[in-house]
């Protein structure tokens, strides 16, 4: 019996174990066709049934598993990873996909590298486990990717502890054979300053020597290296400062000399990233071209107009005379480097060169970057956008820049059936600013163009904010044309700005017949600002003319009133005829003197609406009431000073009409908006009749009892009438209001402002200061010339720059030496380093000896260094020891400093100075301890 | 700093990938996620939203932060931008990456993402460091580093897993050439082909806007000349035109030796493998006359004239009615019907060659409905064809017509325009609260075949440094897109 149970045990044992293994190989069949196939187990991902999934992944990755297994267990892993930022599901895998590093297999390390990448900063202490194994590939795996991807786990784990491990790591790779992974090595460095900053006197060294050494130096590598320099050093003010808001000028100052101890890192490769700039990668370039634009403006003179040109901005805007401008010749190396870049596929890079040229360059080279800014229009609908939000920046900040893109104006026509809202509105708004362009002759012949545009954009009856963008350009069109046209030939302007005025309000009054109440709403409101524009400004009465004169448009108006049904646009008719009622000419007959015959009528008809009416409006008609009634001519009294009831009722009959107006008024005031259910009408109404009532008691003789009860202190008509009419020019939609309104909307869209033209801070503040700027460009042109900043981004030029020969190093004379894949600019560049024809014999000498990085990169990295342990933050009393050694550095005069500057203030100026010392000083300490370097470089700086 | 990262959205606006994002609190993904399907839900039409979303930085808000986003197929690729970035740098990025891609995947969709999730994620890791600089875009060395997903690949990965390294080794790489062994960046080394093949096709697109009068206001083509190369070793080509004149604003593949092409117009590269955007241009019209422009801009000649106009191979007629059935009363407008009529017609200029693939899309504004429409051919004036009737909607080779009530849109298709033929469109609509506002600009999208607008004619392709002699082909095709308003 217990045999035969033993047996049976054994069978069952058996039989279960055949089970088993029939439905592994099964399960394994079945993972293999997945695993095959990964896209059934990346869907089945997609349902979530995580749990036994999951667990199937944890007994995949078990040492027993195949090669093949773990390999499709990583690649779930990693497609989960992707779903979850937290990786909350992946993250109990750590240990197991830890024992994997070590993986013969290559495809495995690289998941197992690509899921430690994305999960060691959140498990740092199991990473640690397997930092042997990090460090081992780091140094000696043949493999330049699993050496690169060693250093991105190890410089992402963001564990301090093992930060000098990193560092080891970093400097290891910096100096690696494959540029792929001194490209990682490079970008490490951010990583590794961010979490620990201390490291920085170490970093920078590798940054600026052994990476951009001639050893290691390559156009692979190079923008990740300018990269990470630009992220450690270039940082703007305002990033990283704790404090918001506020930045004190003493911060300022210091950020500003600490971007100059930085950028002095960068004398020995200026000359050398200039060369290699076309063969960077394009990621490269941009980075590339924004450290050079830094130190550029940083470091070299600005450029100065001579002095035989004209003062005035105008002439040299218009491109005529490039030649009065003397650019340093490392001004002009930078700009001809940079100049094939134009020709990239890449929107940035084009915009980066551009960038470089709108900020280094005279305005005479500016038209380099019109047709490439103007082909990326066509490169994508966001490219597209991003691209005219610039130029529309540009184009309200600088004339010159509307000189050179208003012949291309066709290209920023409106697709009204495709482009979206933000884009087609900045579209209008740069066509606007297109029309400030310097020449005159320009803007006569683009007007019509923009104006047709207008209109067709109005016809098109898109969305509401287009059209009004759309109407009120033609406003403005009168405005900037019309009004704006003075400085040149009057005679044939004069013409022309006849014909804008008349066709734009020709086009304003057809809207107005439209059967949109957007496109009438809107007109009204930009007629109407023509007109008080108009009757304001005393001395360009000769705009409007004829039938167009100011005062037809009203009557206009007034009789169209009926039509016109936006309660804004009503209210605005309202208001201006009851203004402008007294200041119709010779009236006829049948109206009452000194009032327009259409402003009483307008009253008549709003009285039978005036319930329907909105409170708004209600306002307006009320104000219109007691206008009217200020305006209507008094009884014909012989003695007005003497109020006595008895001469008052003892006159001949008052004019009919003008007692009709008393009793329309009173009915109006009196009768129907003291009784209104609005506030505000009530309020108006009281204050309007409190201040008419005696006229109206007056005119009305029935009323003649009551009028004496007035109390108080009663007005003079000619009081109320400068009650009701005057300071009103501003009118009841504010000119300026309207004029900040654009302003704002402007700043909302900052967005786009971000990168290039403006700066970090895009607030509305910021472009208030771009018009006012704008501003003094219209007073004249001396910005015009030569920029200045309006970017945190890019600092203020130097007005003298620093010594040249601190960015001379051997491999100028030695130029060929690394031969270029596709370098243009190298031609160019021995050119303009000039006295390099004489170093082709020294450069079989020099250039080995002296090459081996020692003395020229040694000097700036001890200073750095021993500069970088407290100096770093106190570099006053750093510059002040500094400055008493070098008391008597060969420092020029400061004060035939440009004029341009003077507006900058002392504050500037005085720490400019300041670094300027420091730069001569360390020029000095450079010269001192190169002098044994070539002579054939003293010579260049005789000739310089 | 620099680019954060990638997320990519699915067409309900949820996250399918994103690349880990570093140094950020776990919500700034998710923040601009939020910011973007915000947008997208708050703008009325998806093409109105902002491609550059403000987002506030949720950890220090003086980084200004914003979030640059493409719509992809049926994804929407996110690409968070943080620090002074220009937003342009963003959209380049995001364009490179739908190029890699494009090139891995031969297309883009939630479909292919999700079949491929674990190279997508591979993919984001090469091409973006975490720091927030692309690492390594070129699509030549990005393929030694991830293998793409061929059926072949995968049975090669689970065939030799075991292998120690494999180094992307695939059977067409002679040698085991390893990631990063290629002293040209953008090509691989030990590239072999059985048989050497170089296609180039020359498409060109033509943007115009024509006005009511018919009068192109703007109107240029832009040129892409888009290279196949599948050619062994490290060939290097040049390529001559015969009118290399009519290029102009060229911009070139980083591999197109820049110097050669300013000094004597060649294009010399050294070509990486597989596609890729060889250099794209403007055409500009030499001699072409510019009195439409003239006449439309001033009579004053001394104004610089803008860009030549490239002629347009079409005309349209369009004529639009609106009957007002309501008087106008005052403040208060009721509710009314305001039936409209419309027609259409479209001629063809261009005599040689065809035009497919016509495109004519209106849109008829937000209370258009109860439309009817014929759409038919009339030759040559022979009236107005018999059988308007059964081609309205009949899915015949001949025109159709369409209404997407939920874009308003109303599409009108014309698969093939043979030369000088006329095609027409007749209906009416209804609108109903305001005046109807129909959008007074057609928008009309057509191909041709085997056409250039330039001309632009390949000389020759010189291949040195490799013996073989490949074969050669160019291939011109273009494409439209005109506004037509009326």
């Amino acid at each position: 019996m217990a045999m035969s149970n033993q047996y049976l045990h054994t069978l069952t044992t058996n039989a279960t174990r055949l089970g088993t293994r029939i439905s592994e190989t099964i399960s394994e069949q079945a993972r293999e066709l997945s695993g095959s196939n990964s896209s059934a187990a990346a869907t089945s991902f997609d349902a979530l049934d995580d749990r036994t999934k999951i667990a199937g992944i944890k007994k995949q990755l078990e040492a027993g598993s195949s090669e093949r297994e773990k390999l499709d267990a990583l690649k779930r892993l990693v497609a989960l990873t992707s779903k979850s930022h937290p990786p909350t599901f992946t993250l109990p895998f750590f240990p197991s996909v830890v024992k994997l590093v070590a993986s013969p297999s290559l495809e495995i390390r690289k998941l197992v590298y690509i899921y430690l990448l994305h999960h060691s900063p959140y498990d740092p202490d199991l990473a640690l486990l397997s930092i042997n194994t990090f460090q081992k590939d780091l140094t000696s795996d043949p493999n330049p990717l699993i050496r690169a991807m060693a250093l991105r786990v190890l410089s992402g784990m963001r564990v301090p502890m093992v930060a000098n491990v990193v560092v080891m790591g970093i400097k290891k790779c910096a100096s690696d054979s494959s540029p792929y992974v001194r490209k990682v090595a490079a970008l490490a460095i951010p990583k590794l300053y961010d979490l620990d900053p201390t490291q920085l006197p170490t970093l920078l060294p590798i940054l600026t020597q052994t990476l951009l050494s001639n050893s290691s130096f390559s156009p692979l590598c190079i923008g990740a290296t300018v990269y990470s320099f630009n992220t450690i050093c270039l940082n703007s003010i305002s990033q990283g400062h704790t404090v918001r808001g506020y930045i004190s000028p003493e911060e300022r100052a210091a950020h500003k000399t600490q971007t100059f101890e930085y950028l002095k890192l960068i004398h020995p490769h200026y000359r050398k990233l200039c060369r290699f700039l076309v063969d960077v990668d394009e990621w490269g370039q941009v980075e590339v071209m924004k450290l050079l634009l830094t130190y550029a403006r940083v470091m070299l003179a600005k450029p100065v107009a001579s002095h035989h040109s004209d003062n005035g901005g105008k002439d040299s805007a218009e491109g005529g005379d490039a030649t009065t401008y003397e650019l340093d010749k490392d001004v002009k190396l930078l700009l001809t480097s940079v100049e094939p870049t134009f020709m990239s596929r890449n929107p940035s890079v084009v915009l980066a060169a551009t960038k470089v040229y709108y900020y280094l360059a005279p305005t005479a080279y500016w038209e380099k970057f019109v047709s490439p800014l103007l082909r990326l229009l066509t490169v994508s609908k966001e490219v597209e956008r991003v691209v005219i939000r610039y130029l529309v920046v540009l184009t309200s900040r600088r004339r010159p820049i509307s000189t050179l893109f208003a012949p291309h104006y066709t290209s920023f026509l409106l697709r009204l059936s495709s482009d979206s809202v933000p884009l087609q509105k900045d579209k209008i708004r740069l066509l606007l600013n297109l029309l400030n362009a310097d020449d005159d002759e320009l803007v006569e012949g683009i007007w019509m163009g923009v104006l047709r545009e207008f209109i067709a954009c109005v016809e098109n009856v898109g969305e509401d904010e287009i059209v009004k963008e759309a109407v009120n350009g033609v406003g403005e069109l009168v405005r900037r044309v019309g009004f704006g046209i003075t400085s040149k030939g009057a005679g044939d302007g004069g013409a022309v700005r006849e014909d804008v005025i008349k066709m734009c309000v020709t086009a304003l009054m057809e809207m107005i017949g439209s059967p949109y109440d957007i496109v009438v709403s809107s007109a009204v409101q930009v007629l109407q600002q023509l007109v008080q524009l108009q009757l304001s400004s005393s001395s360009s009465s000769i705009y409007l003319q004829q039938q167009q004169a100011p005062l037809t448009i009203i009557a206009r108006l007034a009789k169209k009133f009926d039509d016109i049904k936006h309660a804004e646009a009503r209210a605005c008719v309202v208001w201006l005829v009851g203004q402008y009622a007294p200041s119709a000419p010779g009236s006829k007959s049948l109206a009452i003197d000194g009032i327009a015959d259409w402003a009483p009528d307008l009253l008549r008809r709003c009285a039978k609406t005036f319930s329907n009416e909105a409170p708004l409006v209600k306002m307006q008609i009320v104000t219109l009431a007691g206008k009217l009634i200020v305006l209507a001519p008094p009884p014909p009294t012989p003695s007005p000073d003497a109020p006595s009831e008895e001469a008052q009722s003892s006159k001949p009959p008052i004019d009919e009409k003008v007692r009709r107006l008393a009793l329309l008024v009173k009915y109006v005031v009196y009768g129907l908006a003291r009784y209104d259910s609005h506030w505000d009408v009530r309020d108006r109404a009281r204050l309007v009749w409190g201040l008419v009532k005696g006229l109206v008691d007056k005119l009305l003789v029935t009323d003649e009892g009551e009028s004496s009860e007035v109390g108080g202190v009663v007005l003079r008509r000619e009081q109320i009438r400068v009650v009701l009419f005057e300071g009103k020019a501003g009118g009841f939609v504010d000119d300026r209001e309207r004029a900040r309104g654009a302003r704002g909307a402007l700043g909302s869209l900052s967005a786009f402002a971000i990168g290039a033209e403006s700066s970090s801070s895009s607030s509305a503040q910021g472009y208030q200061e771009y018009d006012e700027l704008e501003d003094e460009d219209h007073r004249h042109g001396k910005h015009g010339d030569i920029l200045d900043s309006f970017d945190e981004d890019v600092p203020e030029w130097m007005e003298r720059g620093v010594e040249s020969q601190l960015r001379d190093s051997e491999e100028d004379t030695a130029s060929a030496r690394k031969p270029a894949v596709t370098s243009m600019g190298s031609a160019n560049f021995n050119k303009g380093a000039g006295a390099v024809v004489s170093g082709i014999g020294g450069r079989a000498n020099a250039g080995p000896v002296v090459l081996v990085p020692t003395n020229l990169a040694g000097t700036p990295e001890s200073e750095s260094s021993d500069s970088k342990k407290k100096p770093w933050k106190d570099l006053e009393s750093f510059y002040a020891e500094e400055e008493e050694e070098e008391g008597e550095s060969e420092e020029e005069d400061e004060s035939e400093e440009d004029e341009e500057e003077g507006g900058e203030g002392g504050r500037e100026e005085e720490s400019e100075e300041e670094e300027e010392d420091s730069g001569t000083e360390s020029e000095q300490e450079d010269e001192s301890s190169e002098e044994e370097a070539a002579g054939d470089r003293k010579h260049q700086v005789e000739q310089l | 700093m620099g680019i954060d990262g990638l997320i990519i959205l699915d067409n309900a606006g949820r996250s399918i990938i994103q690349s880990g994002f570093r140094s950020t609190t776990p919500a700034y993904p998710l923040l601009q996620i939020d910011a973007v399907n915000t947008a997208l839900a708050a703008a009325s039409r998806p093409t109105d939203v902002d491609p550059v979303i403000q987002v506030q930085h949720p950890s220090n808000s003086d980084i200004p932060s914003a979030c640059c986003h493409v719509a992809c197929g049926d994804l929407r690729i996110l690409c968070p931008i943080s620090g002074n970035v220009d937003p342009l740098v963003g959209f380049a990025f995001l364009q490179t990456f739908v190029d890699i891609l494009q090139e891995y995947f031969g297309g883009v969709s939630l479909a292919i993402v999700k079949d491929n999730f674990d190279v997508v994620y591979q993919l984001l890791e090469e091409t973006l460091d975490s720091v927030g600089h692309p690492l390594t875009t070129s699509h030549n060395a990005l393929r030694d580093i991830v293998l793409p997903p061929s059926l072949f690949s995968k049975l090669l990965n689970a065939a030799t897993a075991n292998l120690a390294a494999i180094g992307g080794g695939t059977p067409i790489q002679g040698p085991p050439a390893g990631p990063f062994s290629s002293q040209i960046p953008w090509r691989k080394a030990g590239v072999k082909y059985a048989s050497n093949e170089m296609y180039i096709d020359v498409n060109e697109n033509l943007q115009a806007i024509v006005n009511k009068q018919g009068v192109p206001l703007t109107s240029s083509a832009y040129g892409k000349i888009e290279v196949a190369c599948r050619l062994s070793g490290t060939p290097d080509c040049t390529l001559n035109f015969t009118n290399p004149q009519v290029m102009t604003d060229c911009s070139f593949h980083p591999c197109v030796r820049l110097q050669r092409w300013s000094r004597d117009k060649h294009m010399s590269f050294i070509p990486p493998d597989g596609h890729f955007v060889l250099a794209e241009y403007r055409y500009t019209p030499n001699t072409n006359s510019n009195s439409a422009i003239t006449r439309f801009a001033n009579p004053s000649s001394t104004a610089p004239s803008p860009k030549e106009v490239v002629p347009i191979p079409f005309a349209i007629k369009a004529k639009f009615e609106v009957e007002e059935t309501t008087g106008t009363n005052g403040a208060t407008g009721r509710a009314a019907s305001f039936p409209g009529t419309l027609s259409a017609t479209v001629m063809l200029m261009l005599t040689t060659r065809p035009i497919e693939n016509v495109f004519v899309e209106l849109n008829l504004g937000e209370s258009a409905h109860a439309i009817k429409c014929v759409a038919s051919r009339e030759s040559g004036g022979l009236g107005r064809g018999l059988s308007a009737l059964e081609s309205g909607h009949a899915g015949s080779a001949s025109a159709s017509w369409s209404f997407d009530s939920r874009k308003k849109v109303l599409r009108w298709e014309i698969p093939n325009v043979p030369p000088s033929t006329h095609w027409s469109l007749q209906g009416s609509f209804a609108a109903s609260t305001t005046p109807p506002r129909p959008s007074h600009a057609l928008q009309v999208r057509f191909e041709i075949q085997s056409h250039t607008f330039s001309a632009l004619k390949v000389d020759q392709l010189k291949i040195t440094g490799e013996g073989y002699k490949p074969y050669k082909g160019v291939r011109g095709r273009s494409t439209g897109n005109v506004e037509w308003r009326w």
